[in-house]
């Protein structure tokens, strides 16, 4: 079956991403469940070049636990930490780091359309400030 | 007498004393800098604090650095000479990169009441970068 996909709109700039289902079955789902989305991107402040959402929608604050956790953001892929306390997007070189160090997290979804446009739209919030990220379903046709 | 400087950005002038003592090697070399105009950005991986980059102060003769701290206290100016940063700090805050936990030369102080300067610190993350102007207090 293929995986489920999202499309992700960042002040204008739309991109596809699947769902990395495989690797993160139960936090891709509640991922899906939690969505759309609609809230304000920020840059991050302790993980390097990457935004992120806070906090997570209620369905991902269910999931207390790490599947396949990993520390590097691999530049267009989305990431949360468990029990939803943020989700990010990375545009480049990004590890999750917080306050006392590095941490894991889980990966949810990579880009497959339209990687380089809303790439570097995500690296103008260093510049520029917040963005608008909206993250809606992609419908099985 | 030791010297200071003015920084303004977003409307906003504090007054900075310089730690010649403790880093004179690079309080002589930031003086000569000056003034510097440049963009204020947030930083990505120290935390709470902002940063500028003035490539005349990416030094090689700047090592072995001076006055060296990890952590930045909020209200103190330190730099990081490999890349010509000047770091600020409005809270929690470390000298961070792409590489780990990094080392600066802490130079300069800011003197007086500091919450509108950290208020403009703070707000270059969700308002994204700030034209500052550092410049020698003169007398």
């Amino acid at each position: 079956m293929a995986a489920r996909r999202i499309r992700i709109n960042v002040d204008g700039v739309e991109a596809v991403a699947e769902l990395q289902e495989d690797l993160s079955p139960r936090a891709t789902a509640a991922f899906w469940e939690s969505l759309p989305i609609n809230k304000p991107l920020v840059a991050a402040k302790w993980s390097g070049r990457a935004c992120f959402i806070h906090p997570a929608a209620e369905p991902l604050r269910a999931i207390e636990t790490l599947e396949n956790p990993v520390t590097s953001i691999y530049p267009g892929t989305i990431v949360m930490r468990p029990r939803g306390s943020e989700e990010l997007i990375s545009y480049g070189e990004s590890e999750y780091r917080w306050a006392v160090g590095t941490d894991y997290v889980t990966r949810l979804a990579k880009i497959v359309e339209n990687r380089g446009p809303l790439i570097e739209m995500l690296a103008r919030t260093h510049d520029e400030g917040d963005k608008h990220i909206t993250i809606t379903r992609v419908d099985a046709s | 007498m030791s010297r200071r400087v003015e920084l303004e950005v977003a409307g906003v002038t504090v007054t900075a004393v310089l730690l010649e003592d403790l880093a004179p090697k690079t309080t002589s070399a930031f003086w000569e800098a000056l003034p510097i105009q440049q963009t204020l950005r947030h930083v990505r991986w120290g935390g709470n604090g902002a940063y500028v980059i003035e490539r005349k102060l990416r030094d090689e003769k700047l090592f072995p650095l001076e006055n060296r701290i990890a952590y930045y206290f909020p209200g103190t100016i330190s730099l990081k000479p490999e890349h010509g940063e000047l770091a600020f700090s409005y809270g929690q805050s470390q000298a961070r990169s792409l590489g780990g936990n990094g080392w600066a030369t802490h130079f300069a102080d800011i003197e007086g009441d500091t919450s509108e300067f950290l208020d403009v610190l703070a707000r270059t993350q969700h308002e994204g970068g700030k034209p500052m102007v550092i410049r020698r207090k003169e007398g």
